[in-house]
């Protein structure tokens, strides 16, 4: 199979050249996936897919074309050469767009086994449902349950000999549970993901899922004030989402970055130090190269503080005058741009015994993080649910508050940074506690 | 776009294999987009998607599939795969003809055959006109999005129906800098139709709105935290019933008990001074369709009249698992999400109020005139959604500019809150994500009035 995808890729390549171009490379992606879900003790969605698509970056005249398509016959694939080439006439010239690299051959092929029956699977998207009911009468219904397994296969090919492969191939399953007594509701989810079957947490989806819907469900709001806040390390993924554009090396080209002009200058915390770590040993995902080709490194984002790069692409880079820091995304559908892989935040100084001795809400859960954050302003508000807590002990449950700040002020304002990492549910997202002080909540 | 004796073949097989029902979705979807950065293009995009969605139900279980191949064989074998979860054979399945239904249509917004180079010279032109504002203007982002959907459906009834949904959206936001500070301020238009839309456009009046919305929240202070009363201007102030009601009124929700709402039809959920819609068949809109996804006519739905809750939206899954009436709701964002019941253009009916009866009998609290995003939980109501922009009322008069608010709140309190409707009725466009994926959807309400709602900002 990887070589008729190949061979499609390389079709594609003498397509653009016969329209015109003068260089281009091309992404294809390929997936397939299974998915269940339980409604009542049967399942009640089962989905299979496969899919495949393939777009094509031209350079022609020193102007950028795309286009892509799902078809791959043909006549679309020299649809797809023909439009790009005419895509990139109406653009302007771009001098820091270019295809670099040459003659590199670069394949992470993961043998992918997958021993577990469809049966197996059943028995187990049937009790994500069935063990969060048998937990308490009052759980009302597990509206939302489900076992996933994907395999992906992404392919680099440009007309400079460079060719780059990585598959993978993973399992994840949530649950949730909704609790109504009658006269209040709560409700919670929560997720694993997992490199095999046997791997994945069910038992903590469901105890997570239960435990804290119940908590929340006689949880009330604190009085509108100033408050001592942690983010557990899942919610501070969240918000760190919400800003991690101020990294991109595109963004700031664009000037759609308010960290454009920063590089060099403190941004954060004396104690701050950020690292993108594309093999962090306790991550779930490995990174090797980019989508340029490009073998990737740990990057220092931010050093005691100061901002020291950018994800750059070739493209960033040169409008810097810099060299690639590896970083190149592009997906089969979308332009050259720039993306991370795992973060890591450096443990701090303070014990984290320390950091949690004084009374402090525990932001455990927030809703709101596409429309409540603005990222030029570094403002956000959110709705949230977590703990009121001292000494590391839950003193009572809380929700229907808001949490409001400015995520860059409060790099900067950082009252302690714990001494021990912790990993976020996705291994996607390493950070220690993190404690901010005068925070407004509003209840 | 599929051949119909291969569409008869793959749905005698689903049928053979003990399906109640069967229905094949196919799309093909063609994309073309120019970004504007710099006052120069960023890029220009085509592509075309394509695939095939096919979905068995047995009894209330849905099996679905989907496949990028129009080959008779591959799907038939994606058919077998599915129908192998129940191991049936069932013979003597009569023979299946299509008869075509052709839905009254829903106009469209005319396409205009425009070369690319015109295009690109339009929205510099925009770009232009955002930045001659202010000083303060320091970029400008400018997207314009057309979309051709082309769509087929047969079903195991018989159905077979051909759909061609047109879009068009623009995206325009200013950025506004002042030493440190910035501030964005957005507009983002989208017809069900083509390029006369952008003709049809004022530039003006979007350069001045989006460059003054972002010094207004550039200069704006931080908006003080609490409950309190607060105005919803209209339009895309609409988010706070697609948010804190529309979800929960989905079936989607509704059949598994995870919706506030799913046992109140009947009763009074909203004051009495509210009245609500969820209309697919309005001309233009961008949340209009003239079929649904699973091939039915669109329809007006009267979701809420004087506080009553009348009806659910409701797709062919919905209703076998809950007997409510299908309302022609059936949406997926494409081929690779099995249809569910979702919201067309949903919004409030005008009241007899206006905006300054609303806010005069306020009295202090906050205006929100343009909101953001939000985002609910239908199994306990909960919702939350941002203020874009906001002003702070004394005594029935619009104060000072704040920023960073968001509103939180339970539907089934926010519905019962809401005591005066306006007279402005307007709407405005949307991408709604949930559980079949994005789809264009309409928001829209007249200005409001909740008389208490929480707001976060600063404490």
């Amino acid at each position: 199979m990887r070589q008729e995808v190949l061979d499609k890729m390389n079709d594609l390549i003498s397509y653009a050249k016969d329209a015109g171009a003068d260089e281009c490379d091309v992404i294809s992606s390929k997936g397939e996936s299974l998915s269940l879900s339980a409604q009542n003790g049967a399942i009640d969605k089962f989905n299979v897919a496969g899919s495949s698509s393939i777009g094509i970056r031209v350079i022609k005249d020193n102007k950028v074309g795309l286009s892509y398509t799902e078809s791959m016959d043909v006549d679309a694939l020299k649809f797809a050469a023909k439009k790009a080439v005419e895509n990139s006439v109406c653009v302007g010239e771009s001098p820091f767009e270019s295809i670099k690299l040459e003659n590199k051959q670069n394949l992470k092929e993961k043998k992918i086994n997958n021993p577990t029956s469809l049966e197996e699977k059943k028995e187990f998207t049937l009790a994500l449902e069935a063990d969060v009911k048998k937990r308490d009468s009052r759980i009302q219904t597990v509206p939302y349950n489900g076992l996933s397994e994907r395999t992906v296969e992404k392919y680099y090919l440009n007309s400079k000999n460079t060719h780059t492969f990585q598959n993978d191939h993973y399992y994840s399953c949530y649950t949730s549970a909704l609790i109504n007594d009658g006269k209040k509701s709560s409700m919670n989810y929560h997720s694993s993901i997992a490199k095999t079957f046997n791997d994945l947490d069910k038992n903590n989806c469901v105890d997570q899922s239960y435990q804290h819907a119940l908590n929340w469900l006689d949880a009330t709001s604190v009085e509108t004030g100033r408050y001592n806040v942690i983010f557990t390390p899942d919610s501070f993924e969240e918000l760190f989402g919400c800003f991690g554009g101020v990294f991109s090396g595109k963004a700031a080209m664009e000037k759609n970055n308010p960290f454009e002009e920063k590089v060099g200058k403190i941004v954060g915390h004396k104690e701050l130090i950020i690292t993108d770590s594309p093999r962090f040993k306790e991550a779930f995902s490995e990174y090797y190269f980019d989508d340029e080709g490009f073998d990737q490194e740990d990057l220092c984002l931010l050093d005691k503080g100061e901002l020291k790069t950018f994800y750059h692409n070739t493209k960033t880079a040169s409008f810097f005058n810099l060299n690639t820091t590896a970083r190149a995304a592009r997906g089969s559908k979308s332009a050259l741009g720039v993306s991370g892989t795992n973060i890591v935040i450096h443990s701090g100084s303070t014990e984290e015994s320390n950091l949690l001795k004084d009374k402090y809400i525990e932001i455990h859960s927030m809703q709101g993080l596409h429309s409540g954050a603005k990222f030029m302003s570094g403002d956000f508000s959110f709705a949230a649910s977590g703990y009121l807590k001292e000494n590391g002990q839950v003193l009572r449950p809380i929700k229907g508050i808001t949490v409001a700040g400015n995520f860059y002020n409060m790099l900067k304002n950082i009252a302690q940074i714990g001494n021990i990492q912790h990993g976020s549910t996705h291994r996607s997202f390493f950070t220690p506690l993190i404690k901010f002080s005068d925070m407004s909540v509003a209840g | 776009m599929l051949d119909q004796k291969i569409a008869q073949d793959v749905i005698f097989q689903g049928l053979s294999l003990g399906a109640d029902f069967c229905d094949i979705f196919i799309e093909k979807n063609f994309v073309d987009s120019i970004a504007i950065n710099s006052s120069k293009v960023k890029d220009i995009k085509s592509g075309v998607d394509f695939g095939i969605g096919i979905r068995l139900i047995f009894g209330t279980q849905s099996l679905y599939g989907y496949t990028n191949s129009a080959r008779k064989e591959d799907l038939l074998e994606l058919t077998k795969t599915l129908g192998a979860q129940y191991n049936k054979k069932i013979d003597n399945i009569p023979s299946l003809s299509f008869k075509t239904f052709n839905p009254t249509l829903i106009n469209a917004v005319s396409n205009l055959e425009k070369p690319t180079e015109y295009k690109v010279s339009k929205l510099l032109e925009l770009n232009d006109l955002t930045r001659k504002q202010s000083n303060l203007i320091e970029q400008v982002n400018i997207n314009l999005l057309q979309r051709r959907q082309e769509v087929e459906v047969f079903d195991s009834e018989g159905l077979h129906m051909n759909d061609i949904r047109p879009y068009c959206r623009i995206s325009s936001s200013a950025i506004a800098k002042d030493g440190t500070e910035q501030a964005s301020g957005s507009w983002n238009p989208g017809v069900r139709g083509g390029y006369q839309f952008v003709e049809d456009l004022d530039f003006n009046w979007i350069a001045d709105y989006t460059a003054k919305k972002a010094v207004t929240v550039l200069k704006a202070k931080p908006c003080p935290a609490g409950k309190m009363p607060v105005v919803i201007d209209n339009g895309f102030g609409g988010v706070i019933f697609h948010e804190a009601c529309g979800h929960s009124l989905e079936t989607t929700a509704v059949e598994k008990k995870a919706s506030v709402f799913w046992d109140k039809k009947g009763e009074m959920i909203a004051h009495e001074a509210l009245s609500a819609v969820d209309d697919g068949t309005i001309d233009n809109l961008w949340g209009s369709l003239s079929c649904d996804d699973e091939g039915m006519q669109t329809q007006k739905t009267q979701l809420i009249k004087n506080g009553k809750l009348e009806n659910f939206l409701c797709d062919r899954l919905g209703h076998i698992k809950t007997g409510h009436p299908r309302t022609g709701s059936a949406r997926r964002e494409s081929y690779k999400y099995a249809p569910a019941s979702r919201m067309r253009n949903t919004f409030i009916e005008a009241g007899p109020h206006s905006l300054e009866e609303l806010l005069s009998s306020m009295g202090d609290g906050l205006y929100a005139k343009s909101m953001g995003g939000g985002s609910v939980n239908p199994g306990t109501g909960e919702f939350n959604f941002s203020v874009e922009e906001g002003y702070m009322v004394k005594n029935g008069k619009i104060q000072e500019a704040v920023k960073g608010a968001t509103l939180i709140g339970r539907g089934e309190e926010i519905m019962k809150d809401i005591s005066m409707v306006g007279n402005n009725l307007d709407f405005a466009a949307g991408i709604c994500g949930s559980v079949s994926g994005g789809v264009p959807v309409t928001v829209g309400q007249p200005a409001v009035k909740v008389d208490q709602i929480l707001v976060g900002g600063n404490a």
